[in-house]
């Protein structure tokens, strides 16, 4: 709740719930779901294996780079095709909060301040570019006033 | 006599109707049984005709391996194209109150005719067991088609030389059924128009004229017409079979029924109704029947009705799924499995 109120009144106009709930089924490729963004205003974050996770593959740059921005530790045994992820301390929950609600968030605020909150008002790919601008933003900002530090 | 097939009447009243309905089941080879509930035989007996072949509810069952209920029940099947088997039974009901309960909880199968029409919303009792028995019986038939604008592809129906004004009612009250606005009536006989009074009233009533707002319209005997297509349609051997010919070629198309009781066929110069002139017939499995004009008529109706169609049945369109976003790993398996150089393999 607190770091809710940290990311301003912008981003929770509108916003109904955020809900902690079981993960949905998951796809035939078993990939990791974190969090879900439902229109009109409500949140999901999806609960999360504890750590070290083991994923099988070679996990992606992108999300190397994105994990270890929150904290984590990757790792990738020599001769396997397995990625080690270590979430040390409270590294983890930080990822939940920066790097899943706020992300959730950025999708809440183009539905909601669109006017159409229950049509698609974007196609997904840029839904998605605008709730990543939106997180980084918000990252950036919160950062900088240090209240997100302990 | 096809002993698959049983015609049952629940509760008929009107030994007139039990009559006809006996023809149709004569045409089709099938018996004909009544659940006399409401005192036919007693009708009939003062009328001074024969006693019908009776039957009561709970042998209904034992007779064949399916009864078919065939009435306008909640949840009943459309008629075009519904396969029941080689093995059944038809129900239909009384002529006011349509199949009691008794039988309807019998049914194996709910079966009805669609019907276009807002103001008559069902066919006489014996021409509905005509048409049922027909499409039932074996006929193999697609369903009902499906248009934008069905009212296009109907053709004019011309009843021609109708020698009995109550079977002309009943034919009449199956035009309007089947959604037509307005029929051409040769009346040679001079039972519909001009003809006395007590006639008069039991054509009116056979046709349901109280709520039939069909527009009749009087052709004189002989009269021409310029229609581009003419289709005779007749229980006799001439031409394609009914279903075979396209009855749907709209308002430039003319379908005469004549009365084979009292039109001579071979006599007539059909040259005159259009330029066009075809004959389809009705595939009646018996050789000898009675002939009734309401039965050939509404059969033939029906197979035109099924035709020409009726328009889609309008779909609420659904609420659509809010958009949900999820967050989750792009690709996490880029490349599972493990490589094995051909040296390993080998030595493996």
């Amino acid at each position: 709740m607190r770091f809710l109120h940290l990311t301003g009144p912008i981003a929770l106009y509108g916003l109904r719930t955020v809900e902690l709930a079981r993960t949905p089924s998951v796809n035939a490729r078993g990939s990791l779901v974190f969090g879900r963004y439902e229109a009109p205003g409500r949140i999901l974050l999806f609960e999360q294996q504890n750590p070290p996770w083991r994923l099988p593959g070679i996990l992606n740059q992108a999300d190397t780079n994105r994990f270890k921005r929150f904290g984590a530790t990757v790792a990738i045994p020599p001769g396997s095709q397995v990625t080690i992820v270590e979430w040390p301390k409270e590294s983890l929950k930080r990822f939940m909060l920066e790097g899943v609600l706020v992300h959730e968030l950025g999708h809440h605020v183009l539905q909601q301040y669109k006017g159409k909150r229950l049509a698609r008002v974007a196609r997904t790919r840029d839904h998605e570019a605008v709730a990543e601008l939106f997180a980084s933003r918000q990252r950036l900002l919160v950062t900088a006033v240090g209240k997100l530090a302990k | 006599m096809n002993q698959g097939l049983t015609l049952i009447g629940d509760g008929i009243e009107n030994p007139a109707n039990a009559l006809v309905m006996k023809a149709a089941a004569a045409m089709f080879g099938a018996e004909c049984r009544f659940r006399d509930t409401k005192g036919l035989n007693q009708a009939s007996s003062t009328q001074g005709g024969e006693p019908f072949m009776t039957i009561e509810a709970d042998q209904i069952p034992a007779l064949h391996g399916r009864a078919v209920a065939f009435d306008n029940l909640p949840g009943a099947a459309e008629l075009y194209g519904y396969q029941v088997g080689p093995d059944f039974s038809v129900m239909v009901g009384n002529e006011r109150r349509g199949l009691s309960y008794e039988c309807a909880k019998l049914a194996t199968d709910k079966v009805q005719v669609p019907m276009l029409s807002r103001r008559v919303n069902c066919l006489n009792v014996a021409a509905a067991s005509a048409v049922a028995l027909y499409y039932l019986g074996g006929m193999r038939v697609g369903s009902m088609a499906v248009r934008g604008e069905p009212n296009n592809r109907r053709p004019e129906v011309l009843l021609l030389g109708a020698g009995d004004h109550v079977e002309l009612g009943s034919a009449i009250r199956s035009t309007a059924a089947f959604g037509w606005g307005r029929v051409f009536i040769e009346d040679r006989q001079q039972i519909w128009f001009g003809c006395e009074r007590a006639v008069r009233a039991e054509g009116r009533a056979a046709a349901r004229r109280g709520k039939n707002e069909i527009l009749s319209i009087p052709c004189a005997t002989g009269a021409t017409h310029g229609f581009d297509r003419v289709t005779i349609i007749t229980t006799q051997a001439l031409g394609a079979p009914l279903h075979r010919v396209n009855l749907s070629s709209g308002p430039s198309q003319l379908i005469v029924i004549p009365d084979e009781k009292s039109v001579d066929q071979s006599a007539e110069t059909w040259s005159r109704l259009g330029k066009e002139v075809e004959f389809a017939h009705l595939q009646i499995p018996a050789m000898e029947f009675p002939y009734h004009y309401r039965i050939t008529t509404t059969i033939a109706l029906a197979e035109i009705s099924r035709q020409v169609g009726r328009r889609p049945t309008a779909k609420v369109p659904r609420a659509g799924r809010p958009p949900f976003y999820d967050h989750r790993l792009a690709r996490l398996a880029e490349a599972a499995g493990q490589s094995v150089s051909l040296e390993e393999l080998v030595d493996y």
